[in-house]
């Protein structure tokens, strides 16, 4: 009686693998919401036979036979995901560089009326002011205050980009800055990635493909891979047992089970240091500088330059666009400075000090007649350190003020209507060149910056929203589908039982018929 | 592989819309509310430059017309004093002309004299007239009063010093009316009234103050000048208070131009407030009219939304 009980086994494989199959159904339903979960399909295919039957019809037919599952398979697009990758990659990057462009114009709130652009009018509106009324000690003493308020919005607006820099990259001097600043724990999320991948790898290398367990850790695979791509541009190959070979512009960071080395985050300062002990060549532009290295121990001193694209890299970037915002900072403090100093101190400015002695300016004492000066003894007057002469905020340093200028060099001492000297300072804003078209400048600068990043941005996330949905697309779960499957399943499993009965059931009249 | 359509992936596409609509609808909701169309540089980073010129343009307009005001007073104030000493200059004309009368006995002819030298000191300290605690015509000597009579040990008045600056040189004080354009404001009282300084050569109406003072002095006291001398002086008079009032006149011209640089300024403030406005404040009807199309497309995209979601197979089977 082979023949019906192969008929028997036949429904037996059916029900099993139809169960088998609604498990797999269930396990996408379950998990139709999970991020980075590809369908799985089971691959069904007939049992081959594995005897010779010969020519024998009925031989033929009552071999065993069947259905077995041949594998479970994982919608994939492995070939867009390298490419993803990338776009993913770049999308990080534009976006960082968007995300410093819009804390560097937050720090130009000229809008709301208190800005740099304020303090410069309030500072003309004084000078002005003095014009009105050159000798009086009160308008003298309101262009003192003006003074102050003006250098405090520079030293504020300096002060400010400073912290957006120091929030990104640290100071590029203190470890206590770099320790708060957003690469350090960015470099240990990505450290993080590191290991988990590594730990993927593992239980990679030991599981079944094809299997449920395998499908689940390529998910995941894949998921930390995406995570790793925001960071920066690595290479990743992919081995034949699905595991992951992940380096960095050559330097080999995972392969196999173990994470070659971690990153690291050092000051501009110490890599400085580390520079001058070895003698290398100094290309470091940014306040932090990335290393590689394991147990303390550092093989790459300075990765910055492989980091030019990603999270990192748009980090790592935000120094130098901040150095050239303050730059141009710099410049206008200086050109602000340079200015009513010349006017200040020319020949022929007249200080009503002078009436207690004839001051003769010289270059021991022309110091302590410029307006502007280094709050912290450089030469140099930046945007940071621009502060008033403290001798003019003294008691009677008002009339340290040169309202009046004599060209010839012979004061009236009477003239003290005179205000030719302000009348310069005054001018100072008519010319082509003048300091509030130099501000209209680095504000067209900002907003000009800021408009390309954020289109550039706009345009890559619209990219990436395009490979995102091809993506889910192609490997995510469709409800319908998997309910007719159920559907499909469940009959099979429904008519599979009910051959099993039937065979049964003539089984059994077989077997009573000699009673 | 047929093309599929998965739950997660129409998921996804529905709820960015949804939040587009919805970034969209709080994004005019908050520009409603504050009434601003820019509240930041990056709002409208194309404007950001054009709108910050035109509030700076607008603060110099301000203090320009400020200064306008501040020369128009003191002009004013220069003006009417003018007027004042032309009046009694006017007067002692009068007196010049009464004295040159010979028949005045001497009795009558020293009275006209203290009435002179009443009217001379007067007349100083109209010129020596303040405006916002500057001497207007002292040139650039505005804490120095113009003029000081002089006297001599018996109290006789010999002089009227001019103390401001000259008329050359250092005498102009300037207030900006436009950019670039500055205006002086003042005269100086040498070029008005002269100077008689005792010491010096005199010059204009102060001079010949002093000048028909020693004539009248000179004929009371028989020093050799006689009553035509008085009646030289009289064209000499006429011909002061024609200058003087010429002066006048021009500072009445630099008033005109300045109420027409006035006019042309609120003019200009005028178009850029009306520029900023546009650059700033939104226009609430368009403001309204988006704000209900974006809430109908939040609301559809909403609805959508669940009813896509409440749509499987499942309610069939």
């Amino acid at each position: 009686m082979s023949n019906l009980f192969s008929t028997l086994h036949i429904s037996g494989t059916a029900l099993n693998v139809n169960q088998s199959a609604i498990n797999v159904v269930s396990n996408n339903i379950a998990n139709m919401n999970t991020e980075g979960y590809h369908k799985q399909k089971v691959n069904l295919s007939a049992l081959t036979i594995d005897i010779p039957v010969g020519n024998n019809i009925n031989s033929q037919i009552n071999t065993d036979a069947g259905v077995e599952i041949t594998s479970i398979e994982r919608y994939s697009t492995d070939f867009l995901n390298s490419y993803y990758n990338d776009q993913i990659t770049e999308q990080s990057y534009l976006n960082e560089q968007k995300n410093t462009m819009t804390n560097i114009a937050n720090v130009f709130d000229d809008l709301e009326e208190q800005g740099l652009d304020a303090a410069l009018q309030a500072f003309y509106d004084a000078i002005n002011n003095l014009n009105q009324t050159p000798n009086d000690m009160n308008a003298r003493i309101a262009f003192t205050k003006a003074v102050s308020t003006l250098v405090k919005a520079m030293n504020k607006v300096s002060k400010r980009l400073d912290d957006t820099e120091e929030g990104n990259n640290g100071n590029g001097k203190s470890k206590e800055s770099l320790n708060h600043s957003k690469i350090k724990s960015t470099i240990e999320g990505l450290n993080q990635s590191f290991d988990e991948l590594a730990g993927i790898n593992k239980m990679l290398a030991n599981s079944q493909t094809g299997s449920l367990e395998n499908n689940a850790l390529l998910d995941k695979r894949d998921t930390i891979l995406k995570e790793i791509a925001q960071y920066g541009d690595f290479d990743t190959e992919i081995q034949f047992d699905g595991t992951v070979k992940l380096s960095l512009g050559g330097i080999n960071i995972i392969s196999g089970e173990g994470v070659e080395g971690y990153l690291g985050v050092e000051t501009a300062i110490k890599y400085d240091e580390y520079c001058e002990n070895i003698d290398i060549e100094n290309t470091n532009t940014s306040n932090a500088v990335i290393t590689f290295g394991k147990n303390d121990e550092i093989k790459y001193h300075n990765l910055n330059k492989r980091f030019d694209t990603g999270l990192i890299g748009g980090i790592l970037d935000s120094t130098n666009t901040v150095k050239e915002i303050k730059g141009d900072l710099d410049t206008l403090a200086k050109t602000i400075a340079d200015t009513f100093n010349e006017i200040q101190t020319r020949e022929g400015a007249y200080y009503i000090a002078n009436v207690d002695g004839n001051i003769e300016l010289t270059n021991e004492n022309i110091d302590d007649y410029k307006i502007f000066i280094t709050n912290d003894n450089t030469n140099t007057i930046t945007a940071e350190n621009i502060s008033v002469n403290p001798l003019l905020l003294q008691d009677d340093g008002y009339n340290k003020i040169a309202a009046a200028y004599f060209p010839d060099n012979n004061p009236d001492i009477n003239a003290v209507g005179n205000a030719d000297n302000i009348i310069a300072m005054l001018n100072t804003r008519n010319t082509a060149n003048s300091i509030e078209k130099m501000y209209d400048g680095i504000i067209g600068e900002i907003t000009s910056s800021y408009e390309s990043k954020t289109n550039e941005a706009a345009m890559q996330d619209s990219v990436v929203q395009t490979l995102d949905n091809k993506i889910s697309e192609q490997t995510g779960v469709n409800l319908n589908e998997e309910i007719t499957d159920l559907i499909k399943f469940q009959n099979a499993f429904t008519a599979s039982a009910r051959v099993f009965n039937v065979c049964n059931n003539v089984l059994d009249t077989l077997v009573r018929l000699g009673e | 592989m047929v093309h599929r359509v998965t739950t997660s992936s129409i998921n996804a596409e529905l709820v960015r819309n949804m939040q587009q609509s919805y970034n969209k609808y709080a994004d005019l909701t908050t520009k409603i509310s504050s009434g601003k169309k820019i509240n930041s540089i990056i709002d409208n980073p194309s404007e950001a430059i054009d709108i910050i010129d035109t509030k700076r343009e607008l603060n110099r307009i301000d203090v320009w017309q400020d200064n306008i005001s501040t020369l128009a007073n003191e002009l004013n104030q220069s003006m009417d004093s003018i007027d004042i000493v032309i009046e009694k200059v006017q007067r002692v004309k009068d007196l010049a002309t009464s004295a040159a009368n010979e028949t005045f006995s001497e009795e009558r002819l020293n009275s006209i004299l203290e009435e002179v030298d009443t009217l001379i000191e007067s007349i100083v300290s109209s010129a020596n007239t303040k405006y916002k605690g500057n001497y207007i015509f002292s040139g650039t000597n505005t804490q120095t009063p113009p003029y000081e009579v002089q006297y001599d040990k018996n109290n006789n008045i010999i002089g009227i010093k001019y103390n401001g600056t000259m008329p050359y040189g250092e005498w102009e004080r300037q207030l900006e009316i436009s950019e670039g354009v500055f205006q002086t404001g003042n005269v100086t009282g040498f070029e008005v009234f002269g100077d008689a300084d005792a010491e010096g050569h005199p010059t204009g109406i102060m001079g010949e103050l002093i000048d028909f003072k020693n004539t009248l002095e000179d004929i009371v006291n028989n020093n050799g000048k006689t009553h035509t001398d008085i009646t030289n002086l009289l064209d000499n008079f006429t011909h002061s208070i024609n200058q003087i009032s010429g002066i006048n006149s021009r500072l009445g011209t630099i008033n005109n131009k300045l109420e027409m640089f006035s006019n042309s300024l609120n003019s200009t403030k005028l178009n850029l407030k009306e520029f900023l406005s546009g650059a700033e404040d939104i226009d609430m009807t368009e403001a309204i009219t988006e704000w209900y199309s974006s809430q109908y497309a939040y609301q559809a995209s909403m609805q959508v939304f669940t009813k896509f979601n409440s749509m499987s197979i499942l309610n069939y089977i």
